[in-house]
């Protein structure tokens, strides 16, 4: 039986909404590792995006290194917009430097 | 040289033409569509079989293990429209690498072309992973994997059209959940009329949780769309389930041990209900269920019309299955193939970028995200003003 298997693909095949899962911010400190989860980086991250919460979840931020960072921002461009009735700005609050 | 060598070698440079042009216009750059990343394959690779009259075409790509090949040769004899492909162990099926449906033995040139495109930079990937000690299966590995707390996690898609009978697609179901004890399985809708009156032309969304036992499912429950008519004749998609229903339907499992912890599934049917509708081998009827073992709900999914992916994570304890219409998966699935072609490098971890790189790359997703949300603004105050200026 012919299948194809996505070993990278660690998120967002059954995901309705498509956005990134929430991360835990390690209180105070701060997160010390990039928060790409497709593999493991070991960056530190330099880059924000803040997503707004829906539907009661909160706001939340997913910090990065600057590769995942463009690597996510595109991927939301390029792939969750294009079957999302949301805009950019229903989205995403923030982004940029940490 | 004689005449009839001439002739041989005449053809052959038509075809290689022919070829060559055949390609380019599938790859022409106003149709932009990029190559698979890390692809060596080129239209320079195909070479032409030792007769030209036979219309045969070989390419050799990079095979699973390093420095390994593997040899492919298309046959063109009916045609650019219908080529047939032999791999290094006979004859290849062609699959259409995004909605997964099987199309037997023919396609075009420029998908087979694609397709060898794809499987060369699969292969290639291939040997860089076995080669990584965290995905290999030998005893210090999989110590090093409990230490750091790596756990496996895949995914699995495949389209509802290649399954004749419910046991091949319960075979599969259960080869795509890979390690996880949850036991899936699928059954042929047999009485369209016994299902009907079972479900009482209702879907429920069904909850199970160790944590609350008493509260078993039909939270809330929705009108089943589809007529018994509908139910009987056509193939149709996810969305004609129910009002409401989107094009996505699925549901998710928890497994502690063999025993199934927690279950979400939405637009069910208690199996109990509709238990006589469903039974073994073909359906007669364009719809198979699905359902998991130790749990009391069904999921109805359309037989030749779903792609449906089956997903597991934490080695197979948390289990999710969904069902989504064809085409709304082909959009979807062009999006993301595209998005992984042209950001293959980013994405790829064994490849290390340079500063300006990582910059460029910066730079060209914030540009494209700023034009979108530019686009999206002005189509805003476009509707504001056609709508007398108000909001
Ligand atoms: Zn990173
Ligand atoms: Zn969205």
């Amino acid at each position: 039986m012919s299948t194809t298997t996505a070993r990278t693909a660690g998120r967002g095949v059954q995901s309705v909404t498509g956005l990134p899962p929430v991360p835990d911010l390690g209180e105070g400190e701060g997160n010390p590792r990039c928060m790409w989860d497709w593999d493991v980086c070991p960056e530190t991250p330099t880059k924000k995006i803040v997503w707004r919460g829906n539907n009661g979840t909160e706001n939340y931020a997913e910090t990065l290194c600057a590769r995942h960072y463009a690597v996510e921002l595109s991927r939301f461009t390029e792939v969750h917009s294009v079957s999302c009735s949301g805009t950019v700005a229903s989205h995403i609050l923030a982004l940029g430097d940490m | 040289m004689t005449v009839n060598e001439t002739v041989r070698i005449g053809q052959g440079q038509r075809l290689q033409e022919q070829i060559r042009h055949n390609l380019r216009m599938y790859w022409d750059d106003a149709w932009d569509v990029p190559l698979p990343y890390n692809t060596e394959l080129t239209v320079e690779r195909f070479m032409l079989g030792a007769d030209a009259r036979a219309e045969t075409v070989s390419v050799e790509i990079r095979g699973s293990t390093r420095g390994a090949t593997e040899r492919y040769v298309l046959h063109l004899a009916s045609g650019m429209e219908q080529v047939t492909c032999h791999g290094p162990e006979g004859p290849v099926d062609f699959v259409h690498p995004l909605t997964m449906r099987q199309w037997g033995p023919a396609a075009t040139l420029p998908l087979w072309f694609d397709w060898l495109a794809r499987r060369d930079a699969q292969n290639a990937h291939d040997w860089v992973c076995t080669e990584e000690h965290w995905e290999s299966e030998d005893i210090e590995a999989q110590l090093y994997r409990v230490e750091q707390g790596i756990v496996s996690f895949d995914a699995t898609a495949t389209h509802t059209a290649n399954f004749r009978t419910a046991e091949q697609f319960t075979e599969w179901l259960q080869q795509a959940a890979g390690p996880s004890t949850a036991r899936l399985k699928a059954l042929a809708l047999t009485d369209a009329q016994a299902f009907a009156a079972g479900a009482e032309l209702r879907l429920y969304c069904t909850r199970l949780s160790d944590q609350d036992p008493e509260a078993p499912g039909e939270l809330v429950s929705r009108p089943l769309d589809i007529t018994l008519g509908e139910l009987r004749q056509k193939p149709l998609g996810v969305r004609s389930l129910g009002v409401g229903v989107g094009d996505w339907a699925g549901f998710s499992l928890v497994m502690d041990g063999p025993a199934v912890e927690q279950f979400h599934g939405d637009d069910m049917v208690p199996l109990s209900r509709v238990q006589q509708a469903f039974g073994s081998g073909e359906p007669q009827y364009p719809w198979w269920g699905v359902t998991v073992a130790g749990v009391d709900s069904v999921l109805l999914v359309p037989a030749r019309k779903a792609v449906v992916t089956l997903r597991y994570d934490r080695d197979g304890a948390d289990v999710w299955f969904s069902a989504q219409s064809d085409d709304e998966h082909l959009n979807k699935a062009w999006a993301e193939e595209m998005w992984s072609r042209r950001w293959g490098r980013e994405l790829d971890h064994t490849v290390q970028l340079s500063q300006q790189e990582v910059q460029a790359a910066v730079q060209s997703a914030e540009q494209q995200l700023a034009e979108l949300h530019y686009q999206q603004e002005e189509q805003r105050n476009d509707d504001a003003t056609s709508t007398g200026g108000r909001q």
